[in-house]
């Protein structure tokens, strides 16, 4: 089933690329839309290059770090705020703050605040820490409170309630929002270095792209972020399933 | 550790009077049988006692730090195995060869021992959670109902498993079975619903 799937989305991806390609021919304008054909040519031209792993390397290790202090600071208060109410309210208008207000908004405020290269590590924090937050939180209030009772009775440490009842609770929700949240964190990371367009990352290079018309590099480079958006999402969700797995074999 | 004792206990929810004017004596390391009929307010005794709940009017003095009990729910750990449940409580440390051993007194065959729990029949959830409260080990155990769901011949051997590991603990059992509180011996506290004799 799951590999009738798999050649379904595949065919339907080669259908999207072939009626790309006619598009573009029809067209005629490279400056407009260029083949699949050419943005791979361009694309094999650039991996060739260390210049370009070195582009990736730094866009990757901030929009991922980003990612990881939100993911950590998102379900350390968004758990405290279960547990404290007093937390939940003083947290709440912060939280609506980042959720309300345009990206674009906190890009140009980061960019008073923080240099350049640091921009898509914060942006890309405040993209995923309410999702986190939010995910965390509501896993909590739905924890069973008869198993907590139970914890209660037998005296149970906070270090086994949180492995037996709330980390096992938890796991669809924090699954649902890393999910969410990893793309997001790659398109408003992005759309930061573009912005702020810090040297070498891949933010330049769209920005660059748009300067010189260069619509293969565009194109190319947008290949390259959903690419390695998506592996990161595939690689991290496994992980983190198997972190879940080796917990219920304790 | 002494008696458990209670003194005009009354307990309200909302309008509704569950118990009223309550007053008893649980001894120390002997079995108490609570029966009576549904609604009558055996479980929100047992939660008096297990201090999820506070009386509105009456004392309770005598209930042990160290308290054990098998719910009227499993409350078990699904995701994780019969043995990580019982070291939940116990700790990590724990001798799992004893866990193991318990179990299988309760007729749990040794390949359902690794199991998740959620996997497991209801009866078999039972025992999971009769075996955790006896290995818990503590000073007073409350069981509530806790053979409901087993097959005679299982209850039988979960009734005799409870007796011969929990001798000298103070014991408070709520049943409806008066065959199951002659089993289990010690002084029986019948109650009635309110209104009625």
């Amino acid at each position: 089933m799951k590999n009738k799937l798999f050649w379904q989305r595949a065919g339907a991806v080669l259908f999207a690329l072939v009626l790309w390609q006619f598009a573009a021919m029809a067209l005629g304008q490279q400056l407009l839309l260029v083949t699949p054909v050419k943005v791979a040519g361009r694309l094999a031209e650039l991996v060739r290059e260390s210049a370009f792993w070195q582009t990736v390397g730094f866009s990757f290790w901030r929009i991922v770090a980003g990612f990881l202090l939100a993911l950590i600071a998102g379900a350390v208060l968004g758990a405290l705020s279960a547990r404290v109410h007093a937390i939940e309210v003083l947290l709440w208008p912060f939280i609506v703050a980042v959720k309300s207000v345009p990206v674009a908004s906190f890009i140009i405020l980061s960019l008073i605040w923080l240099q350049a290269s640091s921009l898509s590590v914060f942006i890309s924090f405040l993209m995923v820490f309410p999702v986190v937050y939010f995910n965390t939180l509501q896993g909590m209030q739905a924890t069973d409170r008869q198993l907590v009772e139970m914890a209660h009775l037998f005296k149970v440490p906070w270090r086994r309630r949180l492995l037996y009842i709330y980390l096992p609770q938890l796991q669809p929700f924090l699954l649902s929002a890393c999910s969410v949240a990893l793309g997001m964190s790659w398109k408003a990371g992005i759309a930061a270095e573009v912005i702020g367009i810090p040297s070498g990352s891949i933010g330049e290079q769209l920005y660059e792209a748009k300067v010189y018309l260069s619509t293969a590099d565009l194109l190319s480079w947008t290949v390259v972020i959903v690419l390695v958006s998506v592996l990161f999402e595939k690689l991290f969700i496994t992980l983190l399933k198997r972190a879940f797995a080796g917990l219920e074999r304790l | 550790m002494s008696d458990i004792v209670l003194r005009g206990i009354t307990k309200r929810f909302g309008d509704k009077v569950v118990l009223e004017d309550l007053n008893a004596r649980f001894l120390k390391g002997q079995t108490s049988c609570i029966m009576g009929p549904s609604g009558c307010g055996k479980t929100t005794l047992l939660q008096l006692l297990m201090g999820f709940l506070t009386p509105d009017e009456g004392t309770i003095t005598g209930v042990p730090k160290k308290k054990s009990a098998v719910f009227q729910e499993d409350r078990l750990c699904e995701p994780f195995t019969a043995v990580s449940n019982i070291k939940m409580v116990l700790g990590r440390t724990a001798d799992t060869g004893r866990i193991r051993d318990h179990l299988r007194q309760l007729g749990l065959e040794e390949a359902a021992l690794d199991k998740p729990v959620r996997d497991f029949s209801g009866g078999m959830k039972r025992r999971v959670s009769i075996a955790r409260a006896v290995l818990f080990g503590g000073e007073v155990l409350f069981l509530d109902e806790p053979f409901k769901g087993l097959d005679a011949a299982t209850r039988e051997q979960a009734m005799d498993y409870v007796k011969r590991h929990t001798k000298g603990s103070t014991v408070l059992l709520i049943t409806h079975d008066q065959q199951e509180a002659r089993k289990m011996g010690g002084q029986l506290l019948a109650m009635a619903q309110r209104g009625e004799p």
